[in-house]
C-alpha cells in the first residue's frame, strides 16, 4: 500500500476500506490465534496439575501424613494422658476429619483440579506445602520471585554472549567458506553433544581446584563485601565458571549452524546478481543476506529469551547456584505441587505470549508475510 | 568360483575405487562410505569396546559394584594423586583401586564398568521405543492425512509446547511414588517388581518413550508425505494392495534411512537424559551403578576428591562422543547429499 503515491479520490476511499479490512483481518487472526494458544496453555497446565498431583496419589500421601501427625500430637500432649482410650481415639478421628475437611481432601480430585486450574491460570499460585523461601515465606510467588534474578543473571549473561558472539562469528565465517577457521569450527562442533555441566566439572577442576583463581560455586563470597562495587565484583567472579560452561557447551555447534544457515542464503541467485553488479560485500551482506534471514534470527532470539526462564537444573546444582532450576528440582523431589505448577504456568504463559508476538514481528520485518491471509505464518 | 574372487580382489585393490560393472546395493555402498570416515570408525570401535565391557562386566570388573569396604573410604592410587596434586595433604593412598574408591569404599573402576550396562541399554532401547511409537504414529498421520492428520499433529504440538525435561521428571516422580509400596498380587505390584529387577530402568524407558516419540512422529510424517504421491505407491494401489501393505511394504522402506540416522543422532540425548535423571536421584535405583548417580555423588565432594566426579564424567562424555561420531558418519554414508549439515 505504501507504493500508492498518486492517490485519486476514489482510490483513497478504496484504500480506507482496505485499511478496515486489514484491521478486521488482523483482529480476527489475533482472536483465533490467542484462543488456540490459550487452549494449548490450559491443556498443558492441566496435565501438569494432574501429573504433579500424581493422579490423586498426593492426596493419599497427605491424608496418611495428617493421620500420623495428629495421632502423634495427641499422644504427646499431657492434657490427654488421663483420657480413656476410647474417647481419645474418637477425638483423634474427629481432629483428623476436621483437618481433611479443612484441606478439602474429601472432594474428588477431578473437581478440585478445576479450582487448581483456575487459580493457576489467574496466577493465584497459593502457598507451598513444604518449601519456603530464604526469607521464610511459604508463598509460591515469593519462592519463585526470589530465585528469578539469579537464574536471569546466569542464563542471561551466558545466552546473550553466546547468541551475539556466535552470530557475528558465523557471519564472518560464512564469508570465508572452506578456510582454516571454517574447518576448525566444523571439527569442533561435536563438542556440543555433551551437556554443559560436563564442562562445568572440568572448569571447576582447572580453575578452582588446581589454579585456585576462581571460586568453586555459590553466588557471592562468604563475608559479603560491604560496598556495591565489591559485591558486584564478587558476583561477577562467581558467574564466570557457570556462564562459561553454558557457553562452551553450545558454542561451536551454534556457530556451525548459523554459518550453514548464512551459506544457504548467500548462494541465492539474487546474491549472485548483486555480486555480478559489483556491489561491495558489506552491502551484499546487509541488504541481501541478512534481511531475508532476519525472521529466523528473531525467532532464535525469542526462543532464547524464553529459555532464560527455565534455568539449568544440573549446571545450577554443580555450581550451587540458587536459581529456578534448583527450585524446580527440589519441588519435584518433595512433591510440592503448588511450586511445580507455579514454575510451569509461568513458563507456559511466557512461551504462549512469545509465540503470539512473533507472528506480528514477522509481519513487521518481512513484507512477504501477511497476517491472517491464508498463507500466513503458522 | 576362482575367477570372480580374483576379480573382486582387484576391484577394491587400488585406492578403494570400485570399477565394478555390477550395481552395488544401497547398503553395501553406504557401508563402504562409512568405513572411509575415520571419526565414524573410531566412534564405532569405541561402542563395540563398551559393548564388550558391558557384556563381560562380571569378568572384567575387579570388585562387585556394591561391595563396600568402609576402611577404604575415598582412598586413591598414586597416579590419581599426581594427576590432582591438591589432594596431597589429606589423601590416603591405596593401590587396590585403579580410579580410587568412593565415599563408602566402593571401587570406582568396577562401578564405571558396570555403569556401561545402564548407559548402553538406554542407548539401544531408547531409540527402539521411540522409533516404534513415532513411526507408527507418524506414518498413520502422514498417510491418511486430512482431519485425522490435523488432530494427531495438534497432539504432538501440545507435547512439544511442554519442556520435555520437566515432563519426564514429572512422569518419573509420578511412577516412582505410585509404584512405591503396592499390595502384592496387583498389577502395580508386578510392574514395580519388574522395574526393581531392571534396577529402575523400566520407568526410564517408559519416560523416554513417552517424551521422545513426538520428534520421530513429526519426522516420519514429513517423510511419508514426501513419498505418498510417488508413482510406485500409485502402482501398488492399482495392483490392489491395501493401506497396511502400502504403508509398511512400500512407503516405510523408502523413508527408513533418515529415521535411523535421526535416531542414531538422538542417542547421546537419551544417554544424557538417563544420566540427568540419575543425577537428580529419580533414575536407576541405588546401588545399581549409573554414571549419572556417580557424577552426582562426586559433585558433592568435588572440592576434596575431584577424581570421584571426573572419571564417570569422562566415561559418559566418551560414550556420547562415540555415538555422535557414528551418527554423523551414518548420515553422511546413507545420504551423501546431506554431508556437512546438521
Amino acid at each position: 500500500m505504501g507504493s500508492d503515491v498518486e492517490i485519486t479520490t476514489p482510490k483513497a476511499t478504496k484504500q480506507k476500506s482496505g485499511f478496515v479490512t486489514t484491521l478486521t483481518r488482523v483482529l480476527k487472526y489475533s482472536g483465533v490465534r490467542l484462543l488456540s494458544l490459550f487452549i494449548t496453555v490450559v491443556i498443558g497446565v492441566y496435565l501438569t496439575i494432574m501429573i504433579a498431583n500424581m493422579g490423586g496419589y498426593v492426596d493419599q500421601m497427605m491424608k496418611s501424613e495428617i493421620q500420623e501427625r495428629i495421632t502423634m500430637q495427641i499422644q504427646a500432649n499431657p492434657a490427654f494422658r488421663t483420657m480413656d482410650p476410647a474417647t481419645r481415639s474418637q477425638l483423634t478421628q474427629e481432629k483428623i476429619q476436621s483437618e481433611i475437611d479443612r484441606l478439602g481432601l474429601e472432594r474428588p480430585l477431578v473437581i478440585r483440579s478445576m479450582g487448581f486450574l483456575k487459580n493457576a491460570l489467574t496466577l493465584n499460585l497459593g502457598r507451598a506445602q513444604l518449601m519456603s523461601s530464604d526469607s521464610g515465606s511459604r508463598n509460591v510467588k515469593a519462592i519463585i520471585l526470589e530465585r528469578i534474578p539469579y537464574t536471569l543473571l546466569l542464563m542471561g549473561t551466558a545466552n546473550l554472549i553466546l547468541f551475539f558472539s556466535t552470530l557475528f562469528l558465523a557471519l564472518a565465517l560464512s564469508r570465508k567458506y572452506g578456510s582454516f577457521w571454517d574447518k576448525f569450527v566444523i571439527t569442533l562442533s561435536p563438542t556440543s553433544s555433551v551437556p554443559p555441566w560436563f564442562y562445568g566439572i572440568f572448569l571447576i577442576l582447572i580453575f578452582a581446584a588446581v589454579l585456585k583463581i576462581l571460586p568453586f560455586g555459590g553466588v557471592i563470597d562468604a563475608p559479603v563485601p560491604k560496598d556495591f562495587l565489591g559485591r558486584a565484583l564478587s558476583v561477577g567472579r562467581h558467574l564466570i565458571l557457570p556462564a562459561s560452561s553454558l557457553i562452551l557447551s553450545s558454542f561451536f555447534l551454534s556457530i556451525f549452524n548459523w554459518r550453514t544457515f548464512f551459506l544457504i542464503y548467500s548462494s541465492e541467485d539474487y546474491v549472485e546478481t548483486a555480486k555480478a553488479k559489483g556491489l561491495p560485500s558489506r552491502d551484499i551482506e546487509r541488504r541481501y543476506i541478512l534481511r531475508p534471514t532476519l525472521p529466523t534470527i528473531i525467532t532464535a532470539f525469542a526462543l532464547l529469551l524464553i529459555g532464560l526462564w527455565a534455568g539449568a537444573i544440573i549446571t545450577e546444582t554443580v555450581f550451587q547456584w540458587p536459581g529456578l532450576g534448583r527450585v524446580t528440582f527440589r519441588a519435584i523431589n518433595l512433591y510440592d505441587t503448588p511450586v511445580i505448577v507455579g514454575t510451569t504456568i509461568i513458563y507456559a504463559y511466557l512461551l504462549a505470549i512469545t509465540v503470539f508476538l512473533l507472528d506480528f514481528v514477522y509481519a513487521l520485518v518481512d513484507p512477504r508475510v501477511k497476517i491472517g491471509s491464508g498463507g500466513g505464518p503458522q | 568360483m576362482a575367477k570372480p574372487v580374483s576379480l573382486q580382489n582387484k576391484e577394491f585393490g587400488a585406492g578403494g575405487k570400485p570399477i565394478s560393472q555390477k550395481g552395488e546395493s544401497l547398503w553395501k555402498d553406504s557401508m563402504r562410505r562409512l568405513m572411509r570416515n575415520r571419526a565414524a570408525v573410531i566412534g564405532g570401535s569405541i561402542i563395540v569396546l563398551l559393548l564388550l565391557l558391558a557384556v563381560f562386566a562380571d569378568v572384567i570388573a575387579p570388585y562387585p559394584f556394591a561391595e563396600q569396604t568402609l576402611v577404604d573410604q575415598n582412598k586413591l592410587p598414586q597416579w590419581v594423586l599426581s594427576l590432582f596434586p591438591t589432594m596431597e595433604p589429606y589423601a590416603q593412598l591405596s593401590p587396590k583401586y585403579f580410579f580410587g574408591a568412593d565415599y563408602v569404599g566402593r571401587d570406582m573402576m568396577s562401578r564405571i564398568i558396570y555403569g556401561t550396562r545402564v548407559s548402553l541399554t538406554v542407548a539401544f532401547i531408547g531409540p527402539i521405543i521411540s522409533l516404534i511409537i513415532g513411526v507408527i504414529y507418524g506414518s498413520i498421520s502422514g498417510y491418511f492425512g486430512g482431519r485425522l492428520d490435523n488432530l494427531m499433529m495438534r497432539i504432538v504440538d501440545v507435547l512439544y509446547a511442554f519442556p520435555s525435561l520437566l515432563f519426564i521428571i514429572l512422569l518419573l516422580a509420578f511412577f516412582r511414588s505410585t509404584f512405591a509400596r503396592p499390595a502384592p498380587g496387583t498389577f502395580t505390584y508386578s510392574v514395580s517388581q519388574l522395574d526393581a529387577a531392571m534396577g529402575g530402568l523400566l520407568f526410564i524407558f517408559i519416560g523416554i518413550g513417552l517424551t521422545a516419540w513426538a520428534t520421530m512422529a513429526r519426522l516420519t510424517r514429513g517423510q511419508v508425505l514426501s513419498v505418498r504421491e510417488k508413482e510406485f505407491v500409485e502402482a501398488a494401489r492399482t495392483l490392489g494392495a491395501n493401506d497396511m501393505r502400502i504403508m509398511f511394504r512400500h512407503i516405510l522402506p523408502n523413508v527408513v534411512g533418515p529415521l535411523v540416522v535421526a535416531e542414531t543422532l538422538a542417542i547421546p540425548g537419551y544417554i544424557s537424559t538417563e544420566a540427568f535423571l540419575s543425577f537428580i536421584g529419580i533414575g536407576v535405583n541405588p546401588p545399581t551403578p549409573s554414571w549419572g548417580s556417580m557424577i552426582s555423588d562426586g559433585a558433592q565432594v568435588i572440592r576434596t576428591y575431584p577424581n570421584q566426579a571426573v572419571f564417570p564424567a569422562l566415561a559418559l562424555a566418551i560414550t556420547m562422543f562415540a555415538f555422535n561420531f557414528l551418527g554423523d558418519g551414518l548420515r553422511d554414508a546413507l545420504d551423501p547429499r546431506l554431508r556437512g549439515t546438521q
